[in-house]
């Protein structure tokens, strides 16, 4: 009996050889930045495999939201900190 | 072909081709299952559900109440092929088989015995069709078991409508030069 379901990895690098055209027109500082993005949605894919959503794409979506999200926050207490720094 | 992306006739339809047209097939359950229920049965481990989510997303925005209308069922060897099609009701719901025969195609099966079993799944099958339309989707014998391109030729006998679908080839790309032969 064979694996009835591809693993999230199977599914994680099809979805992302979907995208390989798009990637392909996009100029090169993009397609790094796109790069990024698939980069810190692989960061969770045992999540990912774990919500067994019927559509892991938008799980991939919401890793990357994540990521972009926990980058935000970073440069805000990076900012308020130096903002700090320089009332004191 | 219109018979087969939104069948409604009550009959027995089969498509060969590669891959056992499983993309079609996926792409038709999804459809049927946006509008009522629809029973799979699945012989070559083909039934993948994240295109099939991706289609039914396409239909409808309950994906989660269109998913649960389809029922799959999964056989790994002809005989299980042919108990599930013994036991399934004919209750009117649309049945789509596929890749039906990969199963049958199995070395370690005599032939005699395919046919057997064939048989008993074919009269199953017309069961079915009487009251709703099944589709039986089956992929060639590859070449290291070519004689069982007699289950193809039955299965194609005894069905209502037939197609085969063909890869096309790709296109030869023009040079500028000429080619040297």
């Amino acid at each position: 009996m064979g694996r009835t379901l591809p693993s999230i990895t199977q599914a994680f690098i099809q979805e992302q050889a979907a995208f390989s055209r798009f990637r392909r027109a996009l100029r090169r500082g993009d397609q790094l930045a796109l790069d990024d993005l698939f980069a810190s949605a692989r960061q969770h894919l045992s999540a990912a495999a774990y919500a067994a959503h019927a559509l892991p794409m938008e799980t991939f979506l919401l890793s990357m939201l994540l990521e972009q999200h926990k980058e935000i926050l970073r440069l805000r207490q990076q900012m308020a900190e130096l903002i700090g720094s320089l009332d004191a | 072909m219109d018979a087969l992306t939104f069948p409604l006739s009550n009959r027995l339809m089969m498509l060969t081709a590669p891959h056992a047209a499983s993309t079609l097939m996926l792409e038709l359950s999804a459809r049927l299952s946006a509008v009522g229920e629809v029973r799979v049965l699945d012989g070559g481990n083909r039934f993948n559900v994240y295109p099939v989510a991706r289609a039914v997303r396409r239909h409808t925005s309950d994906l989660t109440a269109s998913l649960g209308r389809i029922r799959l069922s999964r056989a790994f060897t002809c005989y299980q092929v042919a108990a599930l099609l013994a036991e399934t009701p004919a209750d009117g719901l649309p049945t789509l088989a596929i890749d039906l025969l990969a199963a049958f195609y199995d070395d370690n099966v005599r032939l005699s015995e395919s046919q057997r079993l064939l048989a008993s799944c074919i009269f199953h099958l017309k069961r079915l069709s009487q009251l709703a339309p099944v589709v039986v989707s089956a992929k060639l014998p590859a070449l290291l078991c070519v004689e069982k391109g007699v289950l193809v030729k039955a299965l194609q006998a005894a069905a209502g409508g037939y197609w085969q679908l063909e890869a096309l080839h790709a296109p030869k790309i023009p040079t500028l030069w000429k080619e040297e032969t």
